[in-house]
C-alpha cells in the first residue's frame, strides 16, 4: 500500500511538473498581453512530434533534444505572434473588447490549424516515442520508482528556473517584465514593444512544446494529444493564480498531487472529476488563485 | 539652433484633433513650462514628440535632425527622456530595477552601476530602499523615482508631464527645488503643469496651450504678471 502510494505521489509529481510548465506558457501571455493562447495545447503537441523528429529521424540524444526542440517550437511561437496576433492587435489596439474575442477566435484557429497540419504532416495514429529513459526502475527504501518520472521532474523544474534567471537576470528579460507591467512607459525607456510581444510567444510556446515532450517520452505522440493537457495546465494556473509564474508551480504540482491521491485512494475514473471541481471551486470562490494578489484596477 | 524645434504640429485621436498647429522651442540649457488646462492637449504634445502617438502633420527636430518618424525607443537613445504622468514606476519591480530600466539603451556602456549610486547619493530615501518593490513607496517617493529613472538615461531633454500632481504642498516644493537643481546640472528641461503659479517660478519661458492650440508665450516673469493668465490659471493658486 505505502508503496503504491509513493509510487502514485512520484508520478503525480512529474506529471504535476508538465502541468506547470502548460500553465507557465498560459499565464507568460496573459500577464504580458493580457490575453490567453488558446493554441497552447497544440504548441505542447507539437514539443512532443518535434522531439520524435529530432531524435528518430536527426539522431540527436534525447538531452539535446529537449533545447532543439524548445527553440524550433519558439520559432513557431513567433511567427505565431507575427502572423495570427499582431495583425489583428494592431487593428484593434484601441477596442480591448474587440480585441480579446479577435484573439479568441485567432488562437483557436491556429490551434485547429496546427493540429490539423500535425495530421497531415505525420497521420492521425499515434506516433510512439523511442524508449529515452532508462527502464530500470530505481529502488529508493525499497519502494520501485520508474525513473522516467525522476527525470520528467527534474526537467520541468529546471527548465522553471532557467526562465525564471532569464527573466529576472538579463536585460531582455527585464524589458519584458516591464512591459509585462506598464507597456507605455516600457516604450518610453526603450524597449520595443513588438518584439517583446515576439518573446512572449515564442517563450510560452517553447515552455508548453518541453512539456509535451516530456509526455511524449513517457506515451505517444498525436495530434489532439494536447486538448487534455491544456485543459490541465490552466486549471493549474488558476489555482496558482493566472499571470503568475510561481503559480504556475504551486497550482501544477497541487494538481497533479490531488491526480495522484485521488487515484490512490479512489479510482483513476475519478481523477478528472476532482481536477475540473478544483477549477469550477477556484473560478467561483478565489478566481485570483493562491499566489496572485486580486486584479486591481490602476487609474 | 534650438535644441528642440516644433513646427506646425497636428495630432489627433481618431478624428478627433488633440492639437492644431503646434510650434515651439526649447533652447539649451532653459527650463520651458507647457501651462493649461486639463484636456488643453499638454500630454498629447509630450505623447507625440517621444514618439508614442503618431504624428501628421507637422515636424519635430532635436538639434535640427527630425525624429518625427522615430520610435519611443529611437527617441530615447536621441536623448529625450519622457517622464510620463501619473507616477508610473514598474510596481513589481525593485527600486534598483526600475532605475536600470532608464538605462536600458544603453546598457551596454560602462558605468551604468555607478549612475545608479549617483542617483541614491542625490535621493538617498531610494538608496535605503533599492530592494523595495516600487509600489511600496508614498506618492513623493515614487515621482522621485521616476525622475531618477529618466535621468538614467542621460538625457539632453527632459520631458516632464505633471511631476507636483497629487503631491502634498511640501513635496511639491521639494520637486521643483529637484527641477532647478536638475536644470543647474545642465539638462534641458520642458515641463508640462496644471500649477501654473509653480510653473511659471520655476521656467524661464512658458507656453500656454488651449484646446490644443498655442495661445500665447513668452518669458515667464512677464506671463506671472499677465492679466489673462492670473484669470486663467492663476487666480487663486498664488501663494
Amino acid at each position: 500500500m505505502l508503496a503504491s502510494l509513493m509510487q502514485q505521489i512520484v508520478s503525480g509529481l512529474a506529471i504535476g511538473s508538465v502541468y506547470a510548465l502548460v500553465a507557465l506558457a498560459f499565464s507568460l501571455t496573459v500577464r504580458a498581453l493580457n490575453q490567453i493562447n488558446f493554441a497552447t495545447g497544440e504548441l505542447f503537441m507539437l514539443g512532443a512530434y518535434f522531439g520524435i523528429a529530432f531524435t528518430v529521424m536527426l539522431g540527436l540524444p534525447f538531452w539535446m533534444a529537449i533545447p532543439t526542440t524548445a527553440i524550433a517550437v519558439s520559432l513557431v511561437g513567433v511567427a505565431f505572434e507575427k502572423l495570427a496576433y499582431r495583425p489583428i492587435f494592431k487593428a484593434n489596439a484601441d477596442h480591448p473588447a474587440r480585441l480579446h474575442i479577435l484573439i479568441i477566435c485567432s488562437t483557436v484557429g491556429t490551434g485547429i490549424f496546427l493540429q490539423n497540419g500535425a495530421m497531415l504532416v505525420w497521420g492521425a495514429q499515434a506516433l510512439p516515442f523511442p524508449k529515452v529513459f532508462d527502464q530500470t526502475p530505481l529502488d529508493i527504501f525499497g519502494v520501485l520508482i520508474p525513473s522516467e518520472y525522476l527525470w520528467i521532474t527534474l526537467v520541468a523544474v529546471l527548465l522553471m528556473a532557467v526562465l525564471n534567471f532569464f527573466l529576472q537576470s538579463s536585460w531582455t528579460g527585464k524589458g519584458l517584465r516591464a512591459a509585462a507591467q506598464d507597456r507605455e512607459t516600457a516604450a518610453l525607456m526603450g524597449v520595443r514593444l513588438s518584439a517583446a510581444d515576439s518573446w512572449t510567444f515564442g517563450l510560452s510556446a517553447g515552455v508548453g512544446a518541453v512539456g509535451g515532450l516530456l509526455i511524449g517520452a513517457i506515451s505517444f505522440a498525436y495530434p489532439t494529444m494536447g486538448a487534455g493537457y491544456a485543459l490541465k495546465g490552466f486549471t493549474a494556473a488558476i489555482i496558482g493564480g493566472l499571470g503568475s509564474m510561481r503559480g504556475a508551480l504551486v497550482g501544477g504540482l497541487l494538481l497533479g498531487l490531488a491526480e495522484s491521491l485521488v487515484i490512490a485512494f479512489i479510482s483513476s475514473v475519478y481523477k478528472d472529476v476532482v481536477a475540473f471541481s478544483l477549477l469550477l471551486l477556484f473560478l467561483q470562490f478565489k478566481p485570483s488563485g493562491l499566489l496572485m494578489k486580486p486584479v486591481q484596477r490602476r487609474v | 539652433m534650438s535644441l528642440l524645434e516644433i513646427r506646425s504640429l497636428s495630432v489627433s485621436y481618431g478624428r478627433i484633433p488633440a492639437l492644431r498647429d503646434v510650434s515651439l522651442d526649447v533652447e539649451e540649457g532653459e527650463i520651458v513650462a507647457l501651462v493649461g488646462a486639463n484636456g488643453a492637449g499638454k500630454t498629447t504634445l509630450l505623447k507625440s514628440i517621444s514618439g508614442l502617438l503618431p504624428r501628421t502633420p507637422g515636424s519635430i527636430r532635436l538639434e535640427g535632425e527630425l525624429i518625427d518618424k522615430a520610435s519611443p525607443a529611437n527617441v530615447v537613445r536621441a536623448g529625450i527622456s519622457h517622464v510620463p504622468e501619473g507616477r508610473r514606476v514598474f510596481p513589481e519591480m525593485t527600486i534598483q530595477e526600475n532605475l536600470e530600466m532608464g538605462a536600458y539603451v544603453r546598457h551596454r556602456e560602462a558605468g551604468v552601476g555607478q549612475e545608479i549610486d549617483a542617483i541614491y547619493e542625490r535621493f538617498p530615501i531610494l538608496g535605503e530602499r533599492r530592494k523595495a518593490m516600487a509600489d511600496t513607496l508614498s506618492g513623493g517617493e515614487q515621482q522621485m523615482l521616476v525622475i531618477g529613472r529618466a535621468l538614467m538615461a542621460k538625457p539632453r531633454l527632459l520631458l516632464l508631464d505633471e511631476p507636483s500632481m497629487g503631491l502634498a504642498p511640501k513635496l511639491v516644493t521639494a520637486i521643483f527645488s529637484i527641477i532647478s537643481e536638475i536644470n543647474g546640472n545642465g539638462t534641458t528641461i520642458l515641463l508640462v503643469e496644471q500649477n501654473a503659479s509653480k510653473a511659471l517660478g520655476v521656467s524661464n519661458r512658458a507656453y500656454v496651450i488651449e484646446n490644443g492650440q498655442i495661445v500665447m508665450s513668452g518669458a515667464s516673469k512677464d506671463l506671472v504678471s499677465d492679466r489673462k493668465i492670473i484669470d486663467a490659471y492663476l487666480g487663486e493658486a498664488i501663494d
